[in-house]
């Protein structure tokens, strides 16, 4: 039942009506208030308008409504106890059957994960990273890397910035006996406290560089070392983040954690297993070979790993 | 003679349950129409009416929404599936409430 408009009577006794529906908003909170007036502003012209047109004065019109709406304090009263949204209701009733579901199913994927040959997280790298151009598939696969072919096997693009819990370069035609000398690469650039000609050169199956600092003895040093990719196995042992990069326009891995380094099975295991914690490193393709720039975090950042293994002869 | 206040209290949810089914209408509609119903008989208190249609509205028993004529907009409320569910089982309380006062009262039907 919708009247038509009528303004005009209501106005002029609306600030004796005003001052019900304030003391009614007053009791209630700030963010409901808006509302509340509005209905209630509502109601009072309605009201007050029918009372006129049936004859009524303004004054006694006025007393009517008054008494009718009743009083405001007690109707701040009804608005200040009512229960909470169904909603809101529903999620607290809910909660605890929920968040035992929600933990269960957190719990299972964790076990879930920690059973795959390559558990895979998700995560962005970091962005000077993401500004390199990402190598293909192809290219990746030269690498011989495995965690790329699982991730082909599990039909997941490498294009992706999967990150597998480990990476582990396949060992093909291995000839034990028959090791080629690697080249020394030598970065033109190192960061303060490094000279690239104070290195340490340890040679092994691979070649391995290590620089260490001129103050603070015992400080893990900047590693660079080469490596044949059918020889040698770079072995992730606690690793935070994997990605594919280009490196100095080669196809490599920026790997965030802990690594290792692993020779040939017929090798003596020191010194050519490099073990570096809290360390970063890039590993790329270059001539067929494989190098590995590594470094600590607070020394090196990425831009200094980007530019070390650039600048490498 | 208006009913005692009590048992109009009482039975205000009802009468706004029965009065939403069908048409959605803003508070003072449900208040004239319970008046004009009632033949004056039943009368709420109407500043309260708001806040049982905004308990109403959270208890999920009304929808509630802005609608009328510009500068004279009201809050419309409709029933919800929910509360026309509701309002069959306060009906039937209502009734077995009713018919077990009339026996002791000993009024026939």
């Amino acid at each position: 039942m919708r009247r038509d408009p009528a303004p005009g009577p209501a106005i002029s006794h609306w600030p004796a009506l005003a001052v019900l529906v304030e003391r009614v908003v007053a009791g209630v909170p700030r963010w409901r208030r808006a509302r509340i007036r509005r209905e209630l502003i509502g109601y009072l012209e309605d009201a007050l308008t029918d009372l006129l047109a049936e004859g009524y004065s303004p004054e006694r019109a006025l007393a009517v409504v008054r008494a009718r709406f009743g009083d405001p304090d007690l109707i701040a009263a009804g608005f200040r106890n009512l229960p909470p949204p169904r909603l809101a209701r529903e999620m607290r009733r809910t909660a605890p059957p929920v968040g035992v579901a929600v933990l269960g199913l957190v719990l299972g994927l964790a076990l879930v994960q920690a059973r795959m040959p390559t558990p895979a997280t998700v995560a962005q790298p970091p962005a000077r990273l993401l500004a390199a151009a990402t190598p293909d598939a192809a290219e990746l696969s030269l690498l011989h890397v495995r965690q790329v072919d699982r991730l082909h096997a599990l039909g997941v693009p490498t294009t992706q910035y999967q990150v597998t819990a480990r990476l582990g370069l396949v060992r093909e035609g291995a000839a034990p006996g028959a090791e080629p000398a690697l080249p020394v690469l030598t970065p033109a650039w190192l960061p303060d406290g490094y000279h690239p000609a104070r290195g340490q050169v340890f040679r092994t199956a691979s070649t391995t560089v290590q620089y260490f600092p001129d103050e603070r003895a015992g400080r893990p040093g900047i590693v660079v070392e080469v490596l044949r990719p059918d020889r040698s196995t770079v072995f992730q042992v606690k690793e935070r983040h994997v990605f594919p990069v280009r490196v100095d326009g080669q196809p490599g891995f920026y790997i965030d954690g802990e690594w290792e380094v692993r020779g040939p099975q017929d090798e003596q295991p020191a010194p050519a297993a490099w073990r570096t914690d809290r360390s970063h490193s890039l590993l790329f393709s270059r001539d067929g070979l494989l190098v590995l720039v590594a470094g600590p975090a607070d020394v090196l950042d990425v831009e200094g790993l980007l530019r070390i293994a650039r600048s490498l002869r | 003679m208006p009913f005692a206040s009590e048992l109009v209290k009482g039975s205000t949810e009802l009468l706004v349950l029965s009065l939403l089914r069908g048409r959605a209408m803003h508070g003072y509609e449900i208040i004239k129409e319970i008046r004009t119903r009632s033949e004056g008989h039943l009368r709420v208190g109407e500043g309260s009416l708001y806040p049982l249609l905004h308990r109403l509205e959270r208890e999920g028993l009304v929808t509630a929404q802005w609608g009328g004529l510009p500068g004279r907009d009201r809050r419309y409320y409709r029933l919800t599936p929910r509360g026309e569910a509701a309002l069959d089982e306060r009906r039937q309380v209502w009734r077995r409430h009713v018919r077990a006062v009339e026996s002791i009262l000993g009024v026939t039907g």
